[in-house]
């Protein structure tokens, strides 16, 4: 019997992405 | 964004499964590399930001390729204060600021953040290649054996990943790469329909490689879509660059709205491509 679709358990964690996405670069080179 | 990873990465690690060794340092200027139990493989996530850098006058240069329209909000720091100024383009497509003083020679200015999240999308400046950050960090939480290297320059012409290939390459003996990058929804990548994974851009990855990946992906019944462009290029390139049998595979979400304040991205994208590394990761 084919297997059925792996279930993947998802929470996005908005916060931390929303911060990674905030956060200036603290430098030229990560400008 | 190096100094806020170290303070993630040291908080945060106390409940990953595996103890990482946190590698940084003035030799590896602002790059970092995170390495866990006996690696085989490393992933590269990249922390540039693209935007412009203050010329003289009101003058603007890009850092990278921005993508934005006249009146897109700026905002950085010089001496004086904290800057919020709008971006203005001649008929040449120069670039200008507008704001209530002059800026110092050589700030960088980056757009402001309009963060949004819906049932299916998020939608942000950034996103490329922040979410390649944030999958890497996610992969961190369960990673057994591998190495994460956040690199810098990815936007504007390279240079950190030779000698951090060189490094990992020496120290561990690791020859394979996965490169945690945000890529384009086209005429024939659709938002929604899985990760992607990348045969080709302007650089060609050996194809035994990618297969590999390909095959891990099926057997683990994951979605994902397969690319194929002409241009582009990504620390995949550099890579293949070096004097190092790196094989590597651009393994990433696709957006609409590349390089611009608007980002856009779909929530299933991001959860495959999460949960394609992780497996890739214990497989390859």
């Amino acid at each position: 019997m084919a297997k059925s679709p792996k279930k993947i358990s998802f929470e996005l964690d908005a916060d931390l992405l929303k911060q990674l996405c905030e956060v200036q670069g603290t430098s030229g080179h990560e400008l | 964004m190096k100094n806020y990873l170290l303070q993630y990465i040291k908080k945060n690690a106390k409940k990953w499964k595996s103890k990482p060794e946190v590698i940084h340092g003035e030799a590896f200027q602002d790059c970092i590399i995170v390495k866990f139990g006996k690696p085989r493989t490393v992933i590269f996530a990249h922390m540039d930001t693209v935007g412009f850098t203050v010329r003289y006058f009101n003058q603007l240069l890009p850092v990278g390729s921005p993508d934005a329209e006249p009146g897109t909000k700026l905002v950085g720091r010089d001496s004086l204060g904290a800057i919020e100024c709008e971006l203005e383009l001649d008929k040449e497509h120069h670039a200008f600021y507008k704001f209530g003083r002059p800026i110092e020679r050589g700030t960088p200015l980056s757009y402001k953040i309009n963060f949004r999240e819906s049932k299916h999308y998020i939608q942000t400046a950034y996103l490329d290649d922040r979410l390649g950050i944030y999958n890497a960090l996610k992969v961190a939480e369960s990673l057994k054996d591998g190495v994460i290297i956040f690199s810098c320059w990815e936007e504007h012409g390279g240079g950190s990943v030779p000698y951090l290939a060189e490094y990992v390459y020496r120290k561990w003996n690791i020859r394979q790469a996965l490169i945690s990058d945000i890529t384009w929804v086209s005429d024939g990548v659709a938002h929604g329909k899985g990760v992607v994974i990348s045969l080709r851009d302007k650089n060609i990855p050996r194809k035994s490689f990618v297969d590999k990946i390909v095959a891990i992906a099926e057997k683990n019944k994951i979605d994902y879509q397969l690319e194929v462009e002409g241009s582009g290029s990504s620390d995949g390139g550099e890579l293949q660059r070096t004097p190092f049998s790196f094989d590597w595979c651009f393994v990433g979400a696709p957006e609409e709205g590349a390089h611009t304040p608007d980002e856009k991205v779909h929530m299933h994208d991001i959860e495959t491509m999460i949960a394609l590394y992780e497996v890739l990761m214990k497989e390859l």
